[in-house]
């Protein structure tokens, strides 16, 4: 074997034991952060499996559930409403949200009383908070069958198949609680 | 009368070349993408800079860092070492220099070809279909979401310019390897004429 066969040789194998012995020494009291960097360890430690709540979940996934943003709007008349939703956007890219969509249900009733949309898509700048008008129609018939049965006073709300399609990812809802939507009923 | 001698492997050149221009471009362009929504999730694989981000984060795993290097440097030898055998095709020690750098561009290829499928057929026996090419809709497996709720993303997979390149840098490498004899054939003919005319002349 010549001069040149050997160096190349020792070269071949320096070349890959040099990085992984050297990486093996720098971890070797840690040798579980080799295969687990800290991002991912922090985001396992986050999450609670015990936890089935979808917003604990939705917690963890950096995604967080639109809140209501001010006051909504009714017309008794009409049954037209607007539902103004707070969105944060916590990641370091913009998102957008396409589309936010679910249906309105009296829960003890069993009745549908109209739906809820966004009008257009909007895109939310990282770490910005994006107002989303919700719109939708209730209808007033149907209202006021629910007033009567429940003496003008209907408190259990909730929306049923609720839709979110947030950064290109589409989140389904079997039901959500409609919150202070259903203070816009009395 | 003069013999055209080939002083280069031209093949061998060209893959040293384009071996140094893959190594480079992949610091910046990865070899293989995987997007899930709007790049909430975003996998860059290469053999020389593998990283992740999750809603944003950028981050890589230490072992992976290290393999990178590896490749990193096997490139970089592989690439000078061609470089200098395909400028000396007929030296004593060329067909060492040879041995040494052909091989290794196509190991690396192998290597990530091979490390891709295994990933992906794990990720699938888990219930996660990831695209080697083109997009799917991929619905988190319910064991991992609370019930009454359901995510699904758009995922996509694509090879991009620096695989593509590679793939041309070791079928040059083999080339230049199938080359090499004849290539020091007429060189060591040329010689051989240039010696026998001397021998007439004297």
């Amino acid at each position: 074997m010549n001069k040149m066969k050997i160096a190349l040789t020792l070269i071949s194998i320096a070349i890959v034991v040099g990085p992984l012995v050297g990486v093996l020494l720098v971890y070797r009291d840690n040798l579980m952060g080799l295969v687990l960097p800290p991002e991912i360890k922090d985001l396992s430690s986050n999450s609670n499996k015990d936890s089935s709540s979808v917003s604990k979940f939705l917690n963890i996934s950096v995604l967080q559930l639109p809140t209501l943003a001010g006051q909504p709007y009714y017309n008794q008349q009409t049954g037209a409403f607007s539902y103004p939703i707070n969105f944060t956007n916590p990641l370091s890219t913009e998102i957008s949200v396409d589309q936010i969509s679910a249906e309105i249900k009296s829960k003890n009733s069993n009745i549908i009383l109209g739906n809820i949309s966004i009008t257009q898509p909007i895109k939310i700048a990282p770490g910005a908070n994006g107002i989303i008008n919700a719109t939708g129609i209730l209808d007033p018939a149907t209202v006021n069958q629910l007033k009567d049965q429940y003496s003008g006073n209907i408190n259990n709300l909730v929306l049923e198949n609720v839709n979110i399609i947030v950064a290109g990812v589409q989140m389904h809802f079997d039901e959500l609680d409609a919150g202070s939507l259903q203070s816009l009923l009395g | 009368m003069k013999t055209l001698s080939p002083r280069l492997n031209w093949f061998g050149l060209a893959a040293g070349i384009i071996i140094l221009i893959v190594l480079v471009i992949s610091f910046y362009v990865p070899w293989w993408q995987l997007t899930v929504g709007q790049d909430l999730v975003k996998v860059n694989a290469s053999p020389v800079n593998t990283n992740f981000g999750l809603f944003g984060k950028q981050f890589t795993v230490p072992l992976i860092w290290a393999t990178n290097l590896v490749s990193i440097l096997t490139l970089t030898a592989s690439g000078v070492v061609m470089l200098v055998y395909s400028i000396f095709p007929a030296k004593s020690y060329s067909k060492e220099l040879l041995g040494f750098s052909y091989k290794k561009p196509l190991y690396i290829l192998i290597l990530f070809v091979s490390g891709l499928l295994v990933i992906t057929a794990i990720a699938g026996v888990l219930g996660f279909s990831i695209p080697l090419v083109g997009s799917t809709n991929f619905a988190v497996p319910t064991q991992f979401i609370p019930s009454n709720f359901a995510i699904t993303a758009l995922v996509s997979g694509s090879f991009q310019l620096p695989f593509y390149l590679a793939i041309v840098a070791a079928a040059l490498c083999i080339a230049a390897r199938l080359y090499h004899q004849r290539a020091t054939g007429i060189t060591n003919h040329a010689s051989s004429t240039s010696a026998s005319t001397n021998v007439t002349q004297k």
